[in-house]
């Protein structure tokens, strides 16, 4: 050891009891890639490592609330909510909470590490909102929705088989409704996606696998918690159709 | 091995090495702790592909100095901060590690984390600029003026620029 090396491992002495546990940071892990999966379900080009390597909810923090910006682009390469996210954000979960289209049977519940439940929250190109769902019988589903600038990947599901799609109005906007079956366990993700003028897009998808069972469980390992999805492609349809649902 | 597995037994061995990187980096314990998780989440998403390319610690550490840099300027260091004197009883009055700290405490983020990166992590100037995405020059530059702060505030001999 150097001698900067070693006066710099004198700031350790006061060090208190190493307290991070391995099976909480591999759950918080799990329910990373399963945001990573929903946000690039189906999708056909979407740039996976730029994803892996951006997403962060584990620890995120609200940004501060000011003007209007764009990204702020570190030394490191590493990207910083834009100034005016937080009021976005705000504004996006206003009007999906109040648009009460998640029917009042259903308990929304939040996810570890992701604010709310529904709650959006800003992610590199796109702001994202997420809560299991269960209804009164005990039945646990999914429902994740993403609203994306303009400059973000195609989120757009393939609809090529097994996945089956149909093209709908919502709103006034031409909604994708997509089925499609993930791993071979029994679990469908249904999803909506349209596209604005302006290049954004409005991406709604609900699972028959809740986020707490697909995190415990691990990659591909769980069976559906719900016999029949707690949203229907309508309802996700009429989500993506919300006006207020824009950036 | 699944990746469970695997990645447990790399946090298992590596947790205390990437803790201390990022208490040097952010000088509070809860906070490199915070950094750390943050930085573990990510490599397990991406953990088969790093450890194939055996890019694994690498990975961890930009992770590290990302996350130290996010909270940072997303006004990390505006919140509630560990006091840094000692209280008035039971603590000695200025042992090594407090002078350490403060001196650390002292230098811009930018030449801490050379310092950091240089003289405990043990990366070459060259790793270094590559990492930060700033130039070997910068990286030198940044590391001649940390050093000339901590030898300033430390009152040591010892810290001289290594070549």
């Amino acid at each position: 050891m150097n001698d900067i090396k070693r006066v710099l491992a004198t700031a350790f002495e006061a060090q208190p009891p190493v307290r991070l546990d391995r099976a909480q940071v591999i759950e918080s892990g799990r329910r990373r890639l399963w945001r990573r999966r929903m946000a690039m379900a189906g999708g056909t080009v979407l740039a996976v490592a730029a994803i892996v390597t951006t997403t962060v909810f584990v620890g995120f923090r609200q940004p501060q609330q000011l003007q209007v910006g764009t990204p702020i682009v570190t030394g490191s390469g590493a990207q910083t909510p834009p100034p005016s996210s937080a009021g976005v954000a705000q504004r996006l979960t206003k009007v999906l909470a109040e648009s009460r289209i998640v029917p009042a049977g259903i308990t929304l519940q939040a996810l570890p590490d992701s604010g709310d439940a529904l709650q959006f929250q800003w992610e590199r190109n796109r702001y994202e909102a997420a809560a299991d769902l269960v209804n009164n019988q005990g039945d646990e589903g999914t429902l994740f929705v993403m609203v994306a600038e303009s400059k973000a990947n195609d989120a757009r599901p393939t609809c090529a088989p097994p996945n089956t799609c149909v093209q709908r109005e919502f709103g006034g906007r031409s909604v994708q409704l997509t089925t499609a079956p993930i791993g071979s366990r029994g679990e469908v993700l249904l999803m909506a996606h349209t596209k604005l003028p302006d290049g954004v897009q409005i991406y709604a998808m609900t699972s028959n696998v809740s986020v707490k069972a697909a995190t415990q469980h691990g990659k591909g390992a769980s069976s559906p918690t719900t016999p029949a999805h707690l949203l229907t492609l309508d309802q996700l349809g009429q989500i993506t159709g919300l006006a207020g649902l824009k950036l | 091995m699944d990746r469970d597995q695997e990645f447990g037994e790399y946090m298992d061995a590596r947790a205390l090495v990437m803790l201390r990187t990022a208490y040097l980096l952010c000088g509070d314990w809860h906070r490199a702790e915070d950094i750390v998780q943050i930085a573990l989440t990510k490599l397990y998403v991406v953990w088969p592909r790093v450890q194939r390319g055996g890019t694994v610690d690498a990975y961890v550490r930009k992770m590290l100095v990302r996350s130290a840099i996010d909270e940072s300027r997303r006004g990390f260091l505006r919140r509630e901060r560990a006091v840094p004197d000692p209280p008035d009883v039971s603590v000695p009055v200025a042992t090594p590690d407090l002078d350490v700290r403060r001196a650390l405490a002292a230098l811009p983020l930018g030449q801490r984390t050379v310092v950091v990166l240089r003289y405990w992590e043990d990366l070459s100037v060259t790793e270094v600029a590559r990492l930060l995405g700033r130039t070997e020059g910068t990286v030198k530059s940044q590391a001649a003026k940390g050093l000339a702060t901590l030898r300033n505030l430390l009152g040591t001999p010892m810290f001289e620029e290594r070549r």
